[in-house]
């Protein structure tokens, strides 16, 4: 008895130390940063977006977020500039453990955008939006790779802590999490010190890095807390589909091949992600919350996004709760609904030709309606010269013989192209001598039926429902377009119908010009403006709420035709955006209201505008922002005299350096020399837009008066390209990637061209195509590179 | 004595070749192919010299394409075709759709950080995008 009662203490005894041995083996398990349960936590987050491939645009994304440890919700409530289909289409996304949720109402009929995806969600399947219109579905396969590649404070265990104020590398090897949970992340590399993490790299089963995480805590005492945390992202090997097995039809043969899928990147140049912490008080708790995140290209630095987060605080809802506050808070609404309505009505008005007044099977009909209206028909180019096959073949192993191949191969490609171009430029005035149709006025109900018939064909060529598109979406599978032999004859009719519309003049039909609201939209419209008006100061709805009903104001002032409204309202809008501090965005929103005032016919109203948004659009940003706002389709392209207005006033401050200087002075020559070709061109008659734009252009200054300060601007841009010095064959050097061939851009790796290469091989065009072409205006005399004109 | 010594030294001119320490060869021997064993090698590291200089001008310097080059680097024919292949695809959708791809995904990595801080034992990190 005694000795048993010996061995039940020694078990005890033996018990005490191994939890004594493990806690103090344990080492690492308060280290630093790590989590701790904190409850539902709702905040908002404003994302400043740059995108650089081919759109170089700025989007600013207004959200709100629910967040738990068990479970999250986002609510998209407006971007900014909205329209243009450059809106964030994910507008509600639900994430717990069971499933991934989205839901958005503006694009119902996406059955994809309004699906809940079971988890696990499996792997990320091969990028198939090459080329085409990508879908946001695919965030679930982003949530679920961040998720198997988070880290654990049990994974640290294992490492001995180090001795106070002693720090040390460790290497861990990391085990499946329990419950067989998918995990990216097989072992981690961390230099730690005093239970902090100073920094961390992961990598895969194949020992490829992840991510490689800096920590840097507040100088201080007690528990460490984290200031900033930035990772390093590599660039990323990305698997496009090639396509399987693709038939090919020519004239005589048909045949199949099998298009292998393609080794490409993602995150090209790699990611420098930076996220700042700091004390919140939430509840009766102070967290350490990220308050804002800031991504840059690695290799050279460049902004890509900024998120910044706030208006945090706890909430208590459970998950139905968190849905149906999340779908509230981004939904549309009623009011919203009938705004859309009546924004299509009065706005953006689409005729609606009533019913076919003829029979369109009536096909003796329908011929001797194309041959009342007969068109030139445009000729085809003759085929080029076949080469021979042989000189096609891959290059020989031999680098000697593949030199000799490829000189061979170069000196018949000049030969050729050379007798191409004769060959076009004889075909060219053959065509120039062909006798043309007549251009005449296509009577009135011709044009009716003839664009009556050509929408009814379109319909009967592509028959699918819209259910049968989304099915066929939903599936991945694309509409096929390909016309069966029976329907030649009415694509044939189809064609010859639109190219009618083009080749003749057509005055417009009574049902194109825009309603005017009766009574009961009147009302309606008033109405609106009541509920609308109080949102815009509501705070719960944060600041992209507020916009999204001033932003429905706005519209309803235009359908009122209540321009002094209207110009109130832009102010106040102009104002938030500055308040925010979105610079950028003040400059996209702000040209985008003074366009409307132009296409009104609203000029002194536009020009008042004009001035003061110039003004304090200058002064608020620095040389990248305007210059990215200018050289921009936002800015430059499509409102050239917005972007010089910008560019005079910028170009007066002081401190700019000669590149700065030389980069503002080539987008004023190129905006100006837009403003003087749209002056000179008698197309720009057919494009309403530029009609209103010229018009008011024209207001302000004469044609010469143009014609001149572009020449001015030109020859300025020109000199202070020519003072760059070493600079103008680097930095400035005209350089452009977008416009060499793929082939040939792969060929010699040739790197991507930065902002102002590109903008200086555009002036170089206009100095050579100046040069080529002399005008009534003064002109460059140089060519080739740009050179000082005397 | 005075002799050995003498050629000892002038074995030590050329250290490391086997045929010398093994085999102290007379004194008239030794020089005739000491001289031979330096000239040869001399004319061998010219040669050398010229001819990677001369490869090099062939693969790089005389204008092959850096794109081109790696098919002439790739080992085997399935390689030198895939090579190819990508030598003549057009990323430029491409680029477009992946940005807007990491734009979308960013989205959601003002949730998973938070996630993080309130998630009991996860230790800080960045989310994939």
């Amino acid at each position: 008895m005694g000795k048993t009662h010996i061995c039940r203490r020694r078990l005890w005894f033996m018990a005490v130390l191994a939890a004594f041995s493990i806690a103090g083996g344990i080492g690492l398990c308060r280290i630093q940063p790590s989590g701790a349960k904190a409850g539902l936590i709702q905040f908002d987050v404003v994302s400043d977006l740059y995108l650089t491939s081919g759109l170089h645009a700025n989007i600013v994304v207004f959200a709100r977020y629910w967040v738990c440890q068990e479970y999250y919700a986002i609510s998209v409530v407006w971007t900014e500039p909205h329209g243009r289909g450059r809106d964030m289409r994910s507008r509600v996304v639900f994430s717990d453990e069971t499933g991934f949720r989205m839901d958005s109402e503006r694009h119902s009929e996406w059955v994809p955008l309004n699906t809940t995806y079971p988890k696990p969600v499996g792997e990320r399947p091969p990028f198939r939006w090459g080329g085409g219109f990508y879908g946001g579905e695919d965030a679930r396969f982003a949530e679920a790779q961040a998720l198997a590649r988070r880290v654990y404070a049990e994974d640290l265990e294992s490492i001995e802590k180090p001795k106070p104020g002693a720090g040390g590398v460790f290497e861990v090897n990391l085990p499946a999490r329990p419950g067989g949970a998918a995990r990216k992340v097989a072992r981690l590399k961390v230099q730690a010190r005093d239970d902090r993490v100073e920094s961390m790299e992961l990598f895969d089963a194949q020992q490829r890095s992840l991510i490689a995480t800096r920590y840097q805590y507040e100088p201080g005492e007690g528990v460490p807390r984290l200031a900033t945390l930035t990772a390093e992202l590599p660039v990323r090997p990305e698997k496009l589909p090639g396509g399987g097995n693709v038939t090919i039809t020519s004239r005589d043969r048909q045949w199949t091949h099998a298009v292998p899928d393609i080794d490409y990147v993602s995150h090209k140049g790699g990611r420098t992600c930076t996220v700042t912490y700091k004390d919140v008080s939430v509840g009766d708790r102070v967290l350490r919350l990220p308050v804002q995140v800031q991504v840059r290209r690695s290799d050279n630095k460049q902004l890509l996004r900024v998120a910044r987060l706030m208006n945090f605080h706890r909430v208590d809802l459970d998950k139905e709760g968190v849905w149906k506050a999340a779908k509230e808070f981004g939904g549309l609404g009623s009011e919203y609904a009938a705004w859309v309505r009546l924004a299509d009505t009065y706005l953006d008005h689409t005729p609606d030709l009533g019913p076919l007044r003829v029979d369109p099977n009536d096909l003796a009909f329908v011929r001797g309606l194309i041959a009342k209206y007969p068109v030139w028909e445009r000729q085809s180019p003759p085929p080029p010269p076949e080469r021979p096959q042989t000189e096609r073949g891959a290059p020989d192993l031999d680098p000697e013989v593949a030199m000799q191949q490829m000189e061979r191969r170069h000196e018949a490609e000049k030969q050729e192209r050379a007798q191409r171009q004769e060959q076009i430029r004889r075909w060219r005035e053959e065509v120039a001598r062909m006798p043309r149709p007549e251009r005449r006025e296509i009577e009135p109900n011709d044009a009716r039926v003839i664009r009556q018939l050509a929408a009814h064909y379109n319909r009967v060529l592509l028959p699918l429902t819209p259910e049968e598109r989304t099915e066929l979406r939903t599936k991945g599978g694309e509409v096929q377009r390909v016309i069966p032999e029976s329907q030649r004859e009415i694509q044939e009719f189809r064609d010859k119908l639109h190219a009618i519309l083009q080749y003749h003049r057509h005055a417009p039909l009574p049902e194109d010009r825009t309603p005017e609201p009766d009574d009961h939209d009147l009302g309606l419209i008033r109405q609106l403006r009541e509920h609308f008006e109080p949102l815009t100061q509501q705070q719960d709805r944060g600041l992209g709420g507020q916009l999204k009903a001033l932003h429905a104001l706005t519209r309803l002032d235009l359908m009122l035709k209540d321009y002094d409204a209207f110009e109130r309202r832009v102010t106040r809008y102009l104002q938030m955006l500055r308040d925010a501090g979105l610079n950028e965005m003040y400059m996209v929103g702000g040209r985008r209201h003074i366009e409307s005032l132009v296409q009104a016919g609203q000029y002194e109203k536009a020009n008042r505008l004009l001035v003061s948004w110039a003004d304090r659009s200058a002064a608020a940003n620095e040389a990248d922002g305007i210059y990215r706002f200018c050289g921009a389709s936002e800015g430059g392209k499509t409102s050239p005299w917005a972007a010089v207005q910008v560019l005079d006033r910028f170009l007066r401050k002081p401190g700019l350096s000669p590149v700065q200087r030389y980069e503002g002075l080539a987008l004023r020559a190129i905006a100006l020399d837009k403003i003087d070709r749209w002056l000179a061109d008698s197309s720009t008659e057919e494009n309403e837009s530029l009609v209103a734009q010229t018009r008011w252009i024209l207001k302000i200054a004469t044609r010469a008066e143009i014609a001149q300060r572009a020449e001015s601007a030109i020859r300025q841009a020109v000199l202070a390209w020519e003072a760059l010095g070493e600079a103008r064959w680097t930095e400035a050097k005209p350089y452009s990637a977008s416009s060499m061939p793929a082939q040939a851009r792969n060929m010699m790796e040739a790197p991507d061209a930065t902002r102002l290469q590109e903008t200086s091989a555009q002036l170089d065009q206009i100095v050579r195509r100046r040069t080529v072409q002399p005008g009534p205006a003064p002109r460059s005399r140089q060519g080739g590179r740009p050179r000082t004109t005397r | 004595m005075g002799r050995k010594r003498k050629t000892q030294r002038r074995v030590l001119i050329v250290p490391n070749c086997p045929i010398l320490l093994s085999r102290p060869p007379k004194e008239k021997d030794m020089n005739h192919k000491q001289a031979w064993i330096i000239r040869t090698g001399l004319w061998t590291a010219l040669l050398c010299v010229l001819l990677c200089l001369s490869v090099g001008a062939v693969l790089a310097g005389s204008g092959i394409p850096p794109g081109w080059r790696r098919v002439f680097d790739a080992p085997t024919p399935e390689e030198k075709a895939t090579v190819m292949r990508h030598l003549n695809y057009d990323s430029y959708l491409t680029d477009i759709s992946l940005e807007v791809r990491e734009v979308d995904d960013f989205l959601l990595t003002p949730a998973l950080l938070v996630q993080e801080v309130v998630s009991e034992r996860v230790i800080l990190t960045y989310p994939e995008e």
